[in-house]
């Protein structure tokens, strides 16, 4: 029996040698694992713990929202002049014109901070996320493509991604008009491009920032960040928030 | 071409598929294929007969709904999507009753619908389920990919996803309830063998009314029978609407070179909510 284990053993200290023994990041923090081709393991399922879904900027409580400290780094979104007022009349009517209201794709980066799950997996070619809430995907593509040419817009944009160093940046571009950063009406218009970085800062977190370019609406660039948990529950998995089916019975049995 | 191919490896079962780092028999990519008009033949869905004309057309022209059945001879071709030779589902009779009532309410203008429960599923932009999500609309494609572990299925059309995992760990509680159901995988030689269960009910296995319950349960094999083509299987059992358990055959044909899927924004495109219930 212990001839036989022996092999095993060995095997295991090969092949899991570099997982065990853990190299150090960047930025001298410790990584736990890398994927067989080296890059830091981001996979597993991830959720936000704030309140930027309601507001990305600091905002007081109100009756179902919890009040919360924003995510847009230097306080306040750089808003051209009339944009800011279009802003306002948003948040008048959040309540029915937010597009998540009518269950549209929440657009980039909001699925990320919406109050649900969503996973990410690795192979060398592909970074898939998959969200819980409505269903909603990215393909990264990590093979130098392009995004699409030509007047070709996306509710969730066209993700191409590329490692830096130990950072996974995403360059989505490709947008439609239509989708919101929050319940509070902060919005974008078509020009909209976003830089993500997914930088895991320890086993059980990744940094998540997105700089965010709109000549058409903001004056300057201007970047959200906020770290990604990980769900550490022992049976955790993905289910479903379907989003379409509640609207249907919503309009079936208006109150 | 296809066809020559999987006939090829029905009777040399030589061809060895190669493995991902884990270990998995590596069948990732892009593929087509598919229709989910109708599963059974000789629905004949509107006046003008056109699912008809479809499904006899898809027969003739790609009769390889499915891989040849086992211990067929080469040249075999598979005309039935089922493994009933003339394609029938073994329903019971109350459960035909309803079938029909649903597939009637499918025919015509959905203006004119009764109501939204008479309407497929997936033409409200609702989740297709299993076994449909594999062969909802020839004109989409399918994305698979194997992380250590896992093996996950995207699906262009409305953006639905399957994450197979493959470890031992068990289906969900029975109190969860899931459009595209709960998915357990495991590899048995080049076959990816997936049960499925947790479903909520409410999806159709095709435009026709091909409905079931809760107790749905299916056992899926994915076949890998050449470097371009996946062979399906689904074995359907449902106590409450079928008399015995069936097997329905699909085809996933590796797509051409450099195939990327896009966003099918399938709800946010629909007016058909605002049609029937809002009109």
């Amino acid at each position: 029996m212990k001839g036989r284990r022996r092999p095993a053993t060995r095997f295991a200290i090969v092949v899991l040698g570099p997982l065990l023994f853990a190299p150090v990041g960047a930025h001298g923090q410790t990584l736990t694992s890398r994927t067989p081709d080296g890059k830091p393991n981001l996979q597993g399922i991830w959720q936000v713990l704030n309140t930027a879904a309601w507001d990305i900027e600091d905002h007081g409580a109100a009756a179902g929202i919890p009040a919360g400290q924003g995510v847009v780094e230097g306080g306040e979104i750089p808003y051209q002049p009339w944009a800011l007022a279009k802003k306002k009349e948003h948040l008048a009517q959040s309540q029915t014109a937010d597009p998540l209201s009518k269950c549209y794709l929440p657009g980039v980066p909001r699925i990320t901070y919406l109050p649900f799950p969503f996973q990410i997996f690795q192979t060398p070619k592909y970074v898939a996320i998959t969200y819980e809430y409505t269903h909603a995907t990215r393909m990264i593509y990590l093979d130098d493509s392009k995004h699409p040419e030509g007047a070709i817009d996306f509710w969730m944009g066209d993700s191409r991604g590329r490692w830096d160093g130990d950072s996974l940046v995403v360059d989505v571009a490709n947008f439609n008009d239509q989708t919101w950063f929050d319940k509070a009406g902060n919005f974008h218009s078509e020009a909209l491009h976003v830089i993500e970085r997914y930088t895991l800062k320890d086993p059980n977190t990744i940094m998540y920032e997105a700089t965010i370019e709109d000549p058409k609406v903001f004056s300057r660039l201007w970047k959200m960040s906020m770290p990604l948990y990980r769900r550490l529950e022992r049976n955790v998995q993905l289910l479903e928030y379907e989003c379409v089916a509640y609207l249907e019975e919503q309009l079936r049995n208006p109150k | 071409m296809v066809q020559v191919s999987a006939q090829t490896a029905q009777t040399s079962p030589t061809f060895v598929a190669p493995r991902t780092p884990d270990g998995q028999p590596d069948m990732q990519g892009m593929y087509n294929g598919g229709d989910s008009t109708s599963i059974e033949p000789g629905i004949n869905m509107n006046p003008t007969g056109f699912y008809d004309r479809v499904w006899s057309q898809d027969r003739a022209q790609a009769p390889a709904a499915g891989a040849p059945p086992a211990g067929a001879q080469a040249g075999a071709v598979r005309r039935s999507r089922t493994d009933s030779p003339d394609g029938s589902i073994p329903w019971q009779p109350w459960a035909a009753a309803k079938k029909k009532e649903l597939r009637e309410g499918m025919i015509g203008d959905p203006r004119g619908a009764k109501s939204l429960d008479t309407i497929d599923p997936v033409g409200r932009c609702l989740p297709a389920g299993v076994p449909r999500s594999n062969y909802t609309y020839g004109y989409n494609g399918y994305q698979i990919l194997q992380p250590p572990g896992y093996v996950i299925i995207l699906s262009e059309w409305n953006h639905m996803y399957r994450i197979i995992p493959l470890d031992d760990r068990p289906h969900v509680s029975p109190k969860i309830r899931l459009w595209m159901g709960d998915s357990r995988g495991r590899w048995e030689g080049n076959t990816l063998v997936v049960d499925v269960s947790n479903s909520n009910g409410k999806t159709w296995m095709d435009m026709a009314g091909t409905f079931h319950t809760e107790a749905l349960h299916v056992v899926e094999r994915y076949s890998i029978l050449d470097a371009s083509t996946i062979g399906y299987e689904a074995t359907i059992e449902d106590p409450n609407v079928f008399t015995k358990p069936w097997k329905l055959f699909a085809t996933l044909n590796r797509a051409e070179a450099g195939y990327e899927m896009y966003e099918y924004a399938c709800h946010e495109g629909n007016r058909l909510l605002d049609n029937v219930l809002l009109k």
